[in-house]
């Protein structure tokens, strides 16, 4: 394109504010749609994914009345003061099929220097944990030190790197990957440094109903959940009849019914984001297609006279497409600076809001989005307005000049 | 510079039914020639010279400039000497409306150039021709103006502006002093007669008298015929 048509967009953008800038603020309108609707399905996506390469166990049991939370019950159970029966993890144990068993015992502090939130202190058992051991490891090379603790994402641990339970210091040996629930809020401790935090809460004069791990008069410890894993094979029906029988007040949660609600759910706001995408896609396409084929009517005699000094057909052409374009990229820059504001201040609320494992990607990603995003959007105009932009360059200039004017 | 037409024919549909607007027509100007086309209202003068002009295309017959049927020239090319060597006038005022006049004067010339539309002021124009024809048609002080602030015949003034800015070697101008005044159709004639008698060829459609004067080649139309008239001086031919 040359400078003198190139100048001829421009001018026409600029000496016609009301019309141009509408249908850039449209468009930037739908840059953001695209661009917020893009960033949620793939935090959602990875969210997923990542939720689903954590789910270490199979099978969880927990405690009957505990309010069942999908996305964390498979790593945790919940945090409700409500504990196993005695001897259930011996007892599965000794199942049949059960390959690995591990308790998991839960606290819930209000009293943490780092958060205004509750956290939820995880503990669990290094000898036999195959769940959190894993993360921990993607994090932290060497061994979990005595009394070190690991927390999740979203908690702050300041420059010392503690954290402070009951006036007691915590050092963080390692900062938890996001998964994009309620554990980026936990805090990981061994059962050992959890008997101490209990202490700590004790001295302080804090009571919790069964506060004990092993509870008072019984040599057999009590948990809040236990995480199985199955061998190859295994016949979940039975082990759950087995362990139903044996017990009340327990309930049995699989790894396959608790991650295909979970999935589909996730599938499910992809669906409303992409179908509001759309939406916003048609209604912009519309409004270019609809304001250039009237503009363009509108301004006939004027197309009529670029044919007088000499304009090219195909440069007539090249000029709406270029108006179409100069509309879209205005559009698309204005909307990506508003909607990335936006996004990267909501996103914690956004995560909290969702009920689904939700990952802001990182920036490599987020870079592609924003690739696609403008690619996309800057072709918007030219791809709708071609056809008009087709039939511009096809115009009688004779017949449009004797055309009476408004 | 040579522009000959033969056998041109443009038909139109009224009413269901053909008619020739252009019928038949054989025409030729030379450089230097000033060709004076006379005829009624609706006799077809206007749609002859769009012809010409290379922006309407005939039903039959070519329209042949300097050698070049523009029937077997693309599109590119006969926008190109339209843009260099035509200069056309027609008969409605047609100005780009968030433009300047003067910027719509020099559009012309930006497009050959490939320079910017945009002008900021007159003294950006440089060449003296054009600035002295600005100066002659009277319109040097309505420059800045938007075309809309314009009366019709200031309009028409600044369109022949326009036509010359490229230094054309054929003006075709479609009724170059309707809305004018006295003073300023001879002003306009006066500068129509002295391009060509520095060897622009001059086509003129107009009712007025004057052309009678002006003109060494005087032609008119009756129902899309054209005819050399009674009054015409062919010299040597
Ligand atoms: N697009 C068209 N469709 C149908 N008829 C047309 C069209 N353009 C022109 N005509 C007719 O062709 C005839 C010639 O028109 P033209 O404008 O060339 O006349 P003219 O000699 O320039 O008239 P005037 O002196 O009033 O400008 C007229 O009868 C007009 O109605
Ligand atoms: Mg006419």
């Amino acid at each position: 394109m040359n400078k003198t048509d190139l100048n001829l967009i421009i001018e026409n953008y600029l000496r016609n504010p009301f019309r141009s800038f509408g249908l850039s603020l449209l468009i930037a309108l739908l840059a953001s749609v695209l661009l917020v609707g893009g960033l949620l399905s793939f935090s959602l996506s990875k969210g997923l994914n990542r939720l689903s390469s954590r789910l270490g166990a199979d099978v969880i049991v927990i405690p009957q009345g505990s309010e069942i939370n999908d996305q964390t019950v498979l790593l945790q159970g919940d945090s409700k003061y409500a504990y196993l029966p005695q001897g259930s993890l011996e007892f599965i144990r000794g199942l049949d099929g059960v390959e690995i068993a591990t308790p998991q015992y839960f606290l819930t502090t209000l009293s943490s220097s780092c958060c205004d939130q509750k956290v939820l202190i995880i503990g669990f058992e290094p000898a036999s944990d195959f769940v959190i051991q894993p993360w921990i490891h993607e994090v932290l090379t060497d061994k979990l030190p005595k009394g070190a603790i690991v927390v999740g994402s979203d908690i702050s641990v300041g420059e010392k790197r503690t954290v402070r339970f009951f006036d007691h210091e915590y050092p963080v040996a390692a900062t938890l990957e996001p998964v994009g629930n309620k554990l980026d809020q936990a805090v990981f401790v061994d059962v050992a440094t959890l008997a101490d935090i209990r202490e700590a809460a004790k001295a302080k004069g804090v009571i919790f109903l069964h506060q004990d791990v092993k509870s008072e008069g019984s040599d057999s410890p009590i948990y809040s959940s236990v995480l199985i894993k199955l061998r190859a094979g295994a016949d979940i029906e039975r082990l759950s009849r087995e362990i139903h029988t044996r017990f009340d007040g327990v309930q049995i949660r699989t790894r396959k019914d608790l991650f295909s609600g979970l999935e589909k759910s996730a599938n499910f706001l992809q669906i409303v984001v992409w179908s509001i995408v759309a939406l916003f896609l048609m209604i912009a396409v519309a409004a270019i297609v609809i304001s250039f084929s009237l503009s363009t009517r509108e301004r006939r005699r004027e197309y009529a006279l670029l044919r007088i000094v000499g304009y090219a057909r195909k440069r007539l052409r090249t000029l709406v497409l270029g108006e179409s374009l100069l509309v879209s990229a205005v559009g698309t820059y204005i909307g990506l600076l508003l909607s990335s504001v936006a996004f990267f201040t909501f996103k914690i609320w956004i995560g909290e809001h969702v009920n689904v494992p939700f990952i802001v990607p990182g920036n490599a990603e987020i870079a592609a989005v924003y690739a696609v995003v403008v690619l996309l959007l800057h072709s918007v105009g030219p791809l709708a307005v071609y056809g008009v932009a087709n039939k511009v360059s096809k115009i009688d200039a004779y017949a449009a000049l004797r055309e009476v004017e408004h | 510079m040579i522009l000959n037409v033969s056998n041109l024919y443009k038909t139109y549909i009224r009413r269901g039914e053909e008619f020739n607007a252009v019928d038949n027509v054989e025409f030729f100007a030379w450089s230097g020639d000033f060709s004076v086309i006379y005829g009624e209202s609706g006799s077809g003068k206007s749609t002859l010279l769009s012809l010409l002009s290379g922006i309407n295309r005939p039903s039959k017959g070519s329209v042949i400039f300097n050698g070049a049927d523009f029937a077997n020239l693309s599109d590119d090319a006969v926008s190109a000497v339209r843009n260099e060597k035509i200069g056309y006038i027609p008969q409605e005022a047609v100005f780009l409306p968030h433009f300047t006049v003067l910027e719509n004067i020099l559009l012309p010339k930006a497009l050959r150039d490939g320079e910017k539309i945009e002008v900021r002021s007159i003294a950006d124009v440089t060449d003296v021709d054009i600035a002295s024809a600005l100066e002659t048609l009277g319109i040097a002080h309505l420059v800045h103006e938007m075309p809309a602030e314009l009366s019709g015949g200031e309009l028409k003034r600044a369109a022949i502006a326009r036509a010359l800015v490229n230094k054309p070697e054929v003006v075709i101008a479609d009724e170059p002093t309707s809305n004018l005044d006295e003073t300023n159709a001879k002003i306009v004639f006066d500068l129509l007669a002295e391009l060509a008698h520095s060897g622009t060829s001059v086509i003129v459609a107009t009712h007025d008298p004057r052309g009678f004067r002006y003109g060494d080649r005087i032609y008119t139309m009756h129902k899309g015929r054209l005819l050399p008239s009674a009054e015409s001086d062919f010299g040597g031919l």
